[in-house]
């Protein structure tokens, strides 16, 4: 066997095997564990996957741990929280189920917007976790001074 | 003998006091002489949210290389208790000074206030980089740029904007509206309507450089010593 093919064969193996194995990732995120809820996903299969760091299985979470109990919904009414701007929950409500699990001083010493936002805004506001990244990850500081102006503009 | 000794002192002292009020008139009138613009800064610290855009777009438009700056927002903070939190801003950059120590001590005149607009500016040719400026200011904001060799600071983008006849780059970019930029010596410019009517202060006043960067303080107090 010549040099070259010593060492192509196994190259062509693992980029073989890799892509095979990055295949299967992309199918086990459809079928994490909160993704299999049914009692949400039946309706909600469009605009209710989770992709996001919050869908690992390791974290156990559903999604009853965040938006609450279903209860009367959709027809009667409910406990449920939505989480956004728009959501009719106050954003007090929507901060306080984020923050049973993070805590203010972490949330402090990541990013000191934090301390000045948290009982004004809701955390969707900049963030979001139903997408496999949440888009605040990794935003540059041109698009992060262009989100502050969104809100605090003069004119 | 008597009568010649005191013509002498008396013409002595008349040639004192001519000396002394043709002086006098002079540098009143130079003062007067110059009639060119006065531009300064307002630096409104209660409407500034921190959000950089103002370092951003210098950066941007003075085309300023990673690493350097010639303007930044410094961050205090946060006071207070949770969730009632704030954070100070203020800015750093040029002073403006009126008497400019980074132009005393230039040796070769690279430093330079411009009289027309009273911006003080740096010829770049003309720098040698010895950094006797970086020592002299008591602001600590120029720097040697990496891409000039020369020192450089902020001049309220007189090369740039102002050259196009716009505002510069942080003040248009501010969108809390925090920073007013005019001619002091325009009664009728909005800086000066703003610090007539807002009680402000200058950095390091005590020093005697007379900077042009005004700031309005933060409302919210706090100790500290």
């Amino acid at each position: 066997m010549s040099r070259i093919d010593r060492f192509s064969v196994p190259l062509l193996v693992s980029v073989l095997v890799l892509g095979s194995y990055s295949a299967a990732v992309t199918a086990a995120t459809a079928e994490l564990k909160i993704n299999q809820n049914k009692q949400c996903i039946m309706c909600h299969k469009r605009n209710g996957k989770m992709f996001g760091l919050h869908a690992n299985d390791a974290l156990d979470l559903t999604c009853q741990n965040c938006h609450g109990e279903k209860t009367g919904h959709p027809r009667k009414a409910s406990e449920l929280i939505g989480f956004a701007t728009k959501s009719v929950a106050k954003s007090a409500d929507q901060t306080a189920v984020c923050l049973q699990c993070h805590d203010v001083e972490t949330l402090s010493q990541a990013d000191w917007t934090h301390d000045v936002h948290s009982n004004k805004v809701n955390c969707a506001s900049c963030h979001q976790l139903h997408p496999e990244v949440d888009p605040i990850i990794g935003v540059t500081a041109p698009e992060r001074s262009e989100m502050c102006r969104d809100c605090h503009s003069a004119n | 003998m008597k009568n010649s000794r005191r013509l002498f002192l008396k013409s002595a002292c008349a040639v004192v006091v001519g000396a002394s009020g043709y002086t006098i008139a002079k540098s009143s009138t130079e003062s007067v002489e110059m009639d060119g613009k006065k531009y300064a800064l307002v630096h409104d610290e209660t409407k500034c949210i921190g959000c950089d855009a103002c370092s951003i777009a210098c950066r941007e438009v003075n085309q300023v290389p990673e690493g350097v700056s010639r303007l930044e927002i410094e961050r205090e903070g946060p006071y207070g208790e949770y969730p009632e939190q704030y954070f100070r801003f203020t800015r750093k950059s040029c002073q403006q000074c009126e008497d400019a120590p980074c132009v005393k001590v230039c040796p070769t005149g690279a430093a330079y206030k411009d009289p027309e607009t009273g911006i003080v500016s740096v010829n770049s040719w003309k720098c040698v980089g010895c950094q006797y400026c970086i020592a002299a200011c008591p602001y600590q904001v120029r720097f040697i740029n990496p891409v000039t060799h020369a020192a450089d600071k902020c001049d309220f983008c007189k090369e740039t904007r102002l050259k196009e006849g716009r505002l510069p780059a942080c003040v248009s970019a501010c969108p809390t509206q925090a920073l007013t930029f005019g001619d002091l010596k325009d009664p009728d410019s909005n800086l000066v309507k703003v610090l007539k009517t807002a009680p402000n202060y200058r950095s390091k006043t005590e020093l005697g450089t007379r900077p042009k960067v005004f700031r309005i303080a933060s409302q919210e107090g706090d100790i500290t010593l």
